[in-house]
């Protein structure tokens, strides 16, 4: 009996020291807290993008009814003139949208968070409406934006035109979404518009956070406004710039119900957008794995992106060894 | 001039840039509001706002003609409220999970997530629809409700982990030197310490749902079951012919979320201003 506890209490010291070498413990309550994450992760994230990976080898329209075509879809794809204007189109829909919303954004939460009546009586009730009013459009529904920004833009009945016709003379009949060139703008106008709302709330957030002797100290030096901007504020907001980067270019290459409501994609595959494409080929054309394999490249495309913005502008960093 | 005056007459100047956008941002919702009130006579006049003969035609049509609007004022309602509810837990859970020792693979998987925060829906909504019609979730509530979950979970993830890093160590051993539960710690002292990043996530989750339009397009079918964006998009052609009746709904649509926000906004802008905004 003895001699066994001995043997017993060796045998754990044994195991100790391993577990002290090792690290060989558990945390099972860890795994539990991210196990729901986990499971609509892999289910409905890692799943699709495996699905569309492996569908896109083959032309189907049906699952029960697929052929193995190899790269053929690819092949297609890079000599798809309608697929790049995609691309292109992505690329100006980040280009132009993110900082405008950016810059009228920043505009507007300066005035309203440092120019309106510094701790005057009523500010703060002024400043509420204002805040308010500029956010509606984001809490508008996009179908509604789209269609009341269609109404605006369409030709002899909107009311665009006859303004533009009426105070600069220019023609009535200006049709903006049905001009292929100027069609992804007119798209991208009513983009800014629902928009801005969200970037000036995220800068006011982020003035917020400015302490005031940085500020006390510019006025005391007698710093112009230009230069309180563009040395105090712009700096301070970096973290705000960074993240209205990233939720820019996502909400970019998401871009579908505007594009649906306004043009189309049209006129002619001036406006299309990756989704507009996507649910033209898969649903309208049922070519659905020349569909799958747009969805690899705009996937690979998000990916890429994604690792530009977390090396080198660092936004949500990679977990790394130590930190653990 | 002295300094005084010259600060006085630069604040009328900023006060009237702001009026000047309110306005311009203000122009095409009284635009909408203006022609919803229109009769058929005047519906195709371009002006953007006429004062003569107003009606309320267009809603009584709009509402007698279309009884399932209540309907989808819910689903919309229903679906984004518990997506985002969802989101919120399962993030926060997660992001706790992943400060945990011992936990082997979390970096792997906490990588795996970052990776597609960029991840469009557009691409992805040929298998989720797969997926729909094989379990059955075509024309039900949780057939966009889990996809926006998952969809959602990367950015939550993203922001919230942000927070968590700022979270000082000695605050959890504290705790547990107190004699704090694991589940106690997540609930008591971590939840409300992300509550600012939470505000934001949960802001920013609810709006995506309320506008995604693309998934609930190939999801839902039934009239009852449809979400706000996609009726819009529906009376669109069914009103082609009667703008007025379209505009009479378009404006209904609109007035439940800026109540909503109004009722929100001083809780949300408190979140933001509390430092929600972090990489």
């Amino acid at each position: 009996m003895a001699d066994f506890r001995i043997r017993h209490t060796r045998k754990m010291g044994v195991f100790m020291r391993l577990d002290s070498k090792k690290k060989r413990q558990v945390n099972v309550a860890g795994y539990l807290f991210i196990l729901p994450a986990m499971c609509f992760f892999c289910f409905y994230v890692l799943y699709p993008i495996i699905f569309v990976a492996v569908n896109s080898l083959y032309s189907w329209s049906t699952l029960k009814n697929m052929d193995f075509i190899g790269l053929m879809n690819y092949a297609d794809l890079f000599r798809d003139k309608v697929f790049f204007k995609t691309v292109v189109n992505s690329l100006k829909w980040i280009a132009v949208t993110v900082p405008v919303q950016a810059c009228l954004g920043f505009l507007l939460a300066y005035v309203i968070e440092e120019r309106l009546g510094r701790g005057k009586r009523g500010s703060n009730l002024s400043k509420g409406v204002f805040r308010t009013l500029l956010f509606i459009p984001v809490v508008t529904s996009v179908t509604v934006v789209g269609i009341v920004w269609s109404k605006i833009f369409q030709p002899y009945q909107g009311t665009l035109g006859y303004y533009l016709n009426s105070l600069f003379g220019l023609s009535s009949t200006i049709n903006v979404l049905g001009n292929s060139r100027g069609a992804i703008y007119g798209v991208m106008a009513a983009n800014i518009w629902e928009w801005t709302g969200w970037s000036m709330l995220m800068y006011i957030g982020g003035i917020s956070q400015i302490p005031e002797d940085l500020k006390e100290a510019a006025r005391i030096d007698g710093a112009s406004t230009w230069q309180e901007i563009r040395h105090i504020y712009l700096p301070s907001l970096a973290s705000v710039h960074k993240s209205l980067l990233m939720l820019g270019i996502i909400g970019s290459l998401q871009t579908y119900a505007l594009i649906s409501v306004m043009t189309k994609g049209g006129p002619n595959h001036a406006s299309e957008m990756p989704g507009t494409y996507i649910f033209q080929r898969g649903f309208t054309n049922v070519q659905m794995g020349y569909a799958c394999a747009i969805s690899v490249l705009i996937l690979a495309f998000a990916l890429i992106l994604t690792f530009i913005q977390v090396k080198f502008l660092g936004s949500g960093n990679f977990m790394k060894k130590e930190e653990s | 001039m002295n300094g005084r005056a010259r600060g006085k007459l630069g604040q009328g100047g900023w006060i009237a840039l702001l009026v000047l956008f309110c306005i311009l941002f203000m122009l095409p919702l009284f635009y909408m509001a203006d022609l919803s009130f229109r009769s058929q006579n005047d519906i195709y006049n371009p002006r953007l706002i006429l004062l003569a003969g107003k009606t309320l035609k267009n809603y009584v049509t709009a509402i007698r003609q279309n009884p399932t609007l209540l309907n989808n004022l819910i689903s919309s309602l229903v679906i984004s409220s518990v997506s985002t509810v969802a989101v919120v837990l399962f993030s926060s859970m997660a992001v706790f999970g992943f400060s945990r020792k011992h936990v082997y693979g979390k970096i792997f998987m906490y990588n795996m997530i970052l990776s597609t925060l960029m991840v469009p829906i557009s691409a992805l909504v040929i298998p989720i629809t797969q997926i729909n019609s094989n379990l059955n979730l075509l024309n039900n509530y949780f057939g966009l409700i889990l996809p926006y979950i998952a969809l959602n979970i990367p950015y939550a993830v993203t922001i919230l982990q942000g927070f968590m890093q700022g979270i000082p160590k000695e605050l959890e051993e504290a705790a547990i030197i107190d004699g704090c539960s694991t589940a106690r710690l997540y609930s008591k002292i971590y939840m409300p310490l992300l509550k600012p990043g939470i505000v934001v996530v949960a802001i920013w989750t609810f709006l995506t749902c309320w506008n995604e339009f693309f998934l609930a397009l190939c999801t839902m079918t039934k009239a009852t079951t449809k979400t706000l964006p996609l009726i819009a998009q529906q009376y669109k052609g069914v009103y082609n012919s009667q703008p007025g009746i379209l505009f009479a709904i378009l404006t209904l649509i609109t007035i439940p979320m800026i109540i909503f926000y109004i009722v929100v906004q001083k809780q949300f802008v408190k979140g933001i201003t509390s430092g929600a905004v972090k990489g």
